[in-house]
Order: C-alpha cells, then structure tokens, then sequence
C-alpha cells in the first residue's frame, strides 16, 4: 500500500499507508491526521482539504486544469500557493508512494 | 428530469393503496410510481424540554453550543444558535453547520481558543449544476445577478438597502461563491454595477 506522508504546519510528520483509489482527503482523515477538515466530504465544494505537494512530487502529481471547479475552489482557499491541491481530488496509485503534502496554516 | 416552480400540488392520486400520480391545481396530472414530500421539518426539543433545558423552536444554545444547563451541549439541526453575522439566533439545516458547531463544542470543552466564526453555507449537486451557497438573505432588498443564465454559469447576490452582500446563491460558479464567502463574512458593501462587472474579478471584489 503507497504510503503517503502528510506534514502537520507545525512540522509533525504523520506517515500513512493509504489504498490505492482512496483520495489523499480520504488517508488523512481515516487515520486522524489533524490539519484537513474536508467539510464537503470530497466533493470539491469547501476547500478545506487544502494541501501544499512537495516540489519533488509535483509534476507527477500535476496542477489542476486552469478553470476547472477546483482550480477555482483553490484561488480563494486560505493561503494558496502555486503547489496548492485540494486533497479530496488526487487519488492515490502506486506512484505516490512516499509522497509528502503539507498542511497550511488553516483550512478557513 | 423537469423542475415545475410556482405549481402547486392539488392533490395526489392513487389506485389499490398505491399513489398513482399529482395532480396540479392547473389541472395536469402527472403519472408517477412514488412522491418524495419535502416540507421542512420541526426540531425534536422534547427530550431537552423534558430536561428542563432553555428551548424556542430548538435547543437554545450558545456560540459554545453550551445550553442553559452548563454541563449539556447541544448540536446540529436541532439547536437554535447564534449567527452574530446577522445579529440573531438561528436554526440551521446544513451539514457545514453541524461541523462549525462541532468545533465550538470540541474547542470549549478542550478549554481551546473557539473556532473562527464562518459564514453559514450550503451546497447541492444537481445533474450538471453545482449550487453553492452563501450566507442567508436577511433583509435583502434587491437581487443583482452576475455572470450568464444562458450559460448556467452565474450567481445571484442579495444586497440590504445600504449594499451589504448577505447572500450569495451560485450556480457553477465557484469563484463567486468563495469570494461571496469572503465578502459577506467582512460585511463588505459593493454596488449593483460592481457586481455586474466581469471586468472585475471575484478576487478584487473581495478585498
Ligand atoms: S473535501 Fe471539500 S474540497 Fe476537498
């Protein structure tokens, strides 16, 4: 199982096995890791499933298309950067494997 | 699918114990298997009124979700809370608002700083349209609409006479319910030709 490693904003680092089709949201909040409230549910419609990708994962894990729902979700979450993705919509493969998202600071 | 607004149900048919169809006070019938009734509901406050607890159409409570007993707290659909937004107390139906207030009860009985307050939201998925929510239309006087019905891409924004943004209601346009979010939450004033402005963006209408 790819494990994925989510980085809290004050550092803590939570190392977590996620099921391949599962979405990055999903691995954070079935093993509690604190930092992502996913209040829509992953539906793309709260962005409080915001996370920043690591540089090192990002061209694999990719940008969402400019204008699409989440693109646009994105452009008002609590401080976005350009690696911002919303949890909810990156499913997890094999690829992923080890790969690091951080927390902001808050998720409204 | 067809949504029928402003028709009103007369009457609903039935044969052999089953419903058959609706008639409309138009005089249509339409023929139909099943009738989903949604008419709102009423809070089940009996328990916390045989408890003797503070009730109004709801559980009364606090921006703790604390009731009038201090060691009870009470959340969800069922509670009457404060919205300071709009200086009153309110019962939300919304999962957005079962949440917010499940933050104010972990925060004060954690002895934590509360949550930051939101905005009440709402939100649907119909077919292809994505409805989004924000705020509620409290003394809203005039309704400016923004962005194209002919391309089911716009939002409507409901302004008090003083141009306060109370609601914003958008239809595949998430842009402008974020950025409504933003401005109801900052109380912020904008005109009717500002909003109708798609020179403008969402980000600077909502700084
Ligand atoms: S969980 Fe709501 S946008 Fe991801």
């Amino acid at each position: 199982m790819p494990t994925i490693i989510y980085i809290e904003y004050n550092g803590t680092a939570h190392p977590v096995d996620v099921p391949v089709g599962r979405s990055v949201m999903q691995g954070a909040i079935d093993n509690n890791v604190p930092g992502i409230d996913a209040d829509c549910g992953g539906e793309c419609a709260c962005a409080t499933c915001h996370v920043y990708v690591d540089t090192d994962w990002l061209p694999k894990v990719g940008l969402p298309a400019a204008g699409s729902q989440e693109a646009s979700m994105l452009s008002f979450a609590a401080v976005a950067q350009p690696d911002s993705r919303l949890s909810c919509q990156i499913e997890v493969t094999d690829a992923y494997d080890g790969m690091v998202v951080r927390m902001p600071e808050g998720q409204h | 699918m067809t949504i029928e607004t402003s028709a009103d149900v007369e009457a609903l048919t039935g044969a052999d114990g089953y419903v058959t169809g609706v008639r409309l006070a138009d005089g249509r019938l339409i023929a139909c298997d099943a009738v989903l009734v949604g008419v709102g509901a009423v809070a089940n406050d009996e328990l916390a009124r045989a408890a003797g607890l503070a009730c109004d159409g709801g559980i009364v409570v606090d921006l703790a979700t604390r009731t009038n007993d201090p060691a009870i707290y009470a959340l969800g659909d069922c509670t009457r809370r404060p919205l300071p937004l709009y200086e009153r107390m309110l019962r939300l139906e919304s999962v957005p608002n079962a949440l917010e207030q499940a933050k104010q009860a972990a925060a004060a009985i954690c002895g934590m700083p509360p949550p930051a307050p939101e905005v009440p939201w709402f939100w649907s998925d119909q077919y292809d349209l994505r409805l989004q929510i924000a705020g509620i239309p409290f003394e809203a006087t005039e309704i400016v609409l923004r962005g194209s019905l002919e391309e089911g891409k716009f939002a409507l924004f409901h302004l008090t006479a003083d141009g306060t943004v109370q609601a914003v209601e958008a239809v595949n346009a998430p842009q402008e319910f974020m950025g409504g979010r933003r401005i109801i939450g900052k109380r912020k004033r904008l005109s009717a030709a500002q909003i109708r402005d798609m020179s403008l963006t969402m980000q600077q209408l909502a700084v």
